[in-house]
């Protein structure tokens, strides 16, 4: 089996213990083409321990800050088809990520199987919710530019929202959702920016737009709404009012792992595709959490080609929901985030002025 | 409640005096002694152990133990010394109490102190200066109220610390490089003097015989004390060990001894209060050496409590900037002397146990080290004294009069 056969399954149609066979497979020998390829990571899961098993918790878990420090690489240099960058969180340094065309097309074609699902065969007219100046600004080119290139994939006669100034180009928009003719349309942005600068705009300029049939796919996360005390729940109804759309599906994803997103189903649950699996840990001895167990989240999937990063501790953290039996009938493991690892204060001598 | 100029007042004066005293006056050893008095009152739920030892720091024995040091021999009567006048202190952020050192030794050298704490809120710093305040207000140590400032305000306000700066007869700043860096931007009047405690580190050496040796009491007693100097500040300050050197006559008593020990260790930990950030950026950090080319024999892990990468080449403190909330290098020395080769003008502390620290000290000195400051036995690597970094406090914020 290769992942390419694994692309094949349907995005949400195979039980969990099915799924762990197929993907144990995957991974192992992804870890020892890592190993062979890659000396740094060889190096590191040597002394770590050789736990020879084929369950997915005995695979080596890579921390994610580990690409911000270092460039990990398991293809020689001519086969470099370009590096990805991701901000993480603001005023961090980046990831890099290396990439071949083969882990590139395989990216691609991940997210086309999994956002495909929920937006049927076909693309759809897309609306993003942003400026085309994200992607001139190489500042924000790489998480958020890249976010709206992936998916502008599903999408045809593609329009921004906001202006360069970020305000909603309210006139442009309702054109062209008429051109659309009540025709579903793909919308797309970052869960923030469509709040701040097209959800805000619209309450307060207090015009409507008729997007009922729109699809929304939001992803980036919910720290800074959080901040502003918006929950999901005050999130959805916000933008029904202001737009009337009801379909919205928010995504959880990382540009360690780009294209292998979780996104939500309509009982607001964020779903583990066929393409990988999810565990959660307990940060005591890395002990899985079992259903119902609050960890910190491990992603894993074999797409993860050209880099060791096919099995990431990441720093959030969540709950599993279920296994199998989500009410929405997708199969496989369902969750929820429940935030970021929390920062704690640190002691010591180094930082002494700070507060 | 801030002022206007963004400085908030957390006990004793607003407006500090600049009235010298002898070094050990016996009007600020009674109000330190009250001040001991005061903590060790305290219910135990309201004095955590960090306040416990502050309260045994300050108790009188000590004080007097103290300023028996500068009595004798040929160092100058602490009666022909008096204080600088007044000190301006910048405590460290997060070592929560630091700041009662600082203030503690800079009134015993004689000295009206103004202190910057951080911000930050602690139970037990705010309880300390409610003590402060209160003592302050009796009768009898009037002649404290204009000796004492404890204030605090944004690290931002440079104006503050500029001002602060131009009116101190000297500058105590604890902490890391960058704060130094930050805090002289501030210049000193041409008169005043400055007292600075850099990024530092330090190592530890061990005897294998002797810690193969011990009884199961006295094994879990030593790693009480490592744990003490470790965990206690997340590992993370001056003079927490980074790396372990092991001293031993072959290498079955080393790998035996280190085995000992580290469960020893381990076991210890299980107190410790090990969140989800500090495996966080443990676990990351054990990656980063891991995968970046130094030369590593073995990794051993309890749990996420424990991390003990044992090093092949003499672990240096490139190395060492790794190791916190509990991961340690360990090397095991052939000659018994490899130590030295770690020690950069960076290390500070140097504990030890089974070995012999006087032998160590003439290692120190025979051969000009750059760095160690002190050598002090296991258990005592945070124990705080008069003289820290190699800087003698009492008399540097005090001048002599011949």
């Amino acid at each position: 089996m290769t992942y390419e056969d694994l692309l094949e399954q349907e995005p949400y149609g195979v039980l969990s213990d099915e799924k762990e066979r197929m993907l144990g497979e995957l991974l192992n020998r992804l870890t020892e083409r890592h190993r062979d390829c890659c000396p740094a990571y060889d190096a590191a899961c040597g002394l770590l321990g050789d736990r020879k098993g084929s369950r997915l918790c005995e695979i080596p878990l890579l921390p994610v800050s580990l690409f911000k420090k270092t460039e990990l690489c398991s293809i020689p240099e001519e086969e470099i088809f370009k590096r990805l960058t991701s901000s993480g969180t603001t005023g961090q340094q980046t990831s890099r990520i290396v990439l071949d065309r083969r882990t590139a097309e395989w990216q691609q074609r991940t997210l086309e199987r999994i956002v495909g699902s929920f937006i049927g065969g076909k693309r759809l007219p897309m609306l993003i919710i942003d400026s085309p100046g994200v992607l001139h600004d190489r500042n924000l080119f790489s998480a958020r530019g890249a976010g709206i290139l992936g998916f502008s994939m599903f999408g045809t006669r593609r329009r921004y929202a906001l202006t360069e100034e970020m305000e909603p180009d309210l006139d442009a928009v309702g054109e062209w959702l008429e051109a659309a003719a009540g025709e579903p349309v793909l919308v797309f942005g970052f869960t923030y920016m469509i709040w701040k600068h097209f959800y805000q705009a619209l309450l307060q300029s207090g015009k409507r737009l008729p997007l009922e049939n729109g699809i929304l796919i939001h992803g980036g996360g919910w720290k800074k709404l959080q901040n502003e005390s918006v929950s999901a729940e005050r999130f959805k109804e916000g933008l029904r009012e202001v737009c009337g759309i009801t379909r919205v599906h928010d995504y959880y994803g990382m540009a360690e792992q780009t294209g292998c997103i979780y996104m939500e189903c309509e009982c607001g649950h964020l779903h583990a595709s066929s393409y990988s699996e999810l565990l959660i840990r307990d940060m005591e001895d890395f002990s899985c959490c079992e259903t119902g167990k609050e960890g910190v989240v491990q992603v894993l999937t074999p797409m993860a080609w050209s880099y060791p990063g096919h099995s990431i501790l990441t720093e959030d953290k969540g709950v599993i929901l279920g296994i199998d039996d989500c009410p929405c009938g997708r199969k496989g493991k369902y969750f929820k985030l429940t935030g970021r690892i929390p920062k704690a204060e640190v002691r010591g001598c180094s930082d002494t002025y700070e507060g | 409640m801030k002022d206007d100029n963004g400085v908030r007042r957390l006990a004793g004066t607003r407006e500090p005096a600049n009235i010298p005293f002898p070094p050990f006056d016996t009007r600020v050893l009674d109000f330190l002694d009250a001040l001991s008095q005061a903590i060790r009152m305290l219910p135990r739920e309201e004095a955590g152990e960090e306040l416990r030892a502050l309260g045994f720091w300050l108790r009188r024995t000590h004080l007097l133990d103290l300023k028996e040091r500068y009595a004798g021999g040929s160092s100058p009567e602490p009666e022909n010394r008096l204080g600088l006048g007044l000190s301006f202190h910048i405590a460290p952020a997060n070592v929560p109490l630091m700041f009662a050192y600082s203030l503690a030794i800079g009134l015993m050298a004689g000295n009206c102190c103004l202190v910057r704490v951080s911000g930050r809120r602690t139970k037990e710093g705010e309880r300390l200066c409610s003590l402060l305040d209160h003592l302050l207000s009796e009768d009898g140590f009037a002649c404290m109220r204009e000796r004492i400032s404890i204030v605090s305000y944004d690290r931002e306000n440079m104006d503050t610390t500029q001002a602060f700066s131009q009116k101190c007869d000297v500058r105590i700043v604890w902490g890391g490089d960058e704060t130094v860096r930050s805090v002289r931007n501030a210049v000193l009047k041409p008169s005043a003097a400055e007292v600075v405690f850099p990024d530092r580190t330090a190592i530890s050496v061990l005897g294998a015989e002797a810690v193969a040796a011990l009884g199961e009491e006295e094994l879990r007693q030593l790693a009480a004390y490592f744990y003490n100097d470790t965990y206690g500040m997340d590992q993370n300050a001056c003079s927490c060990p980074k790396a372990v050197f092991w001293q031993e006559a072959d290498t079955e008593a080393g790998k035996r001894a280190s085995e000992r020990f580290w469960n020893a260790v381990a076991a210890a930990s299980e107190r410790y209060a090990l969140s989800e950030i500090k495996v966080s950026q443990k676990y990351s950090a054990l990656w980063e050496l891991m995968s970046s080319g130094a030369k590593v024999k073995r990794v051993q892990r309890w749990k996420n409590r424990l991390y003990v990468v044992e090093s092949e080449d003499i672990p240096g403190e490139a190395l060492g900037s790794w190791m916190q909330f509990g991961s340690f290098l360990e090397y095991h020395m052939k000659s018994g002397e490899e130590w030295t080769e770690a020690v950069s003008e960076k290390t500070q502390t140097l504990t030890f146990f089974g070995v012999d620290g006087a032998a160590l000290r003439e290692t120190v000195l025979s051969r000009g080290l750059r760095g160690i400051f002190r050598i002090v036995p296991v258990g005592q690597a945070l124990w705080m004294d008069v003289v820290w970094d190699g800087k003698d406090l009492i008399r540097l914020l005090s001048r002599s009069v011949s």
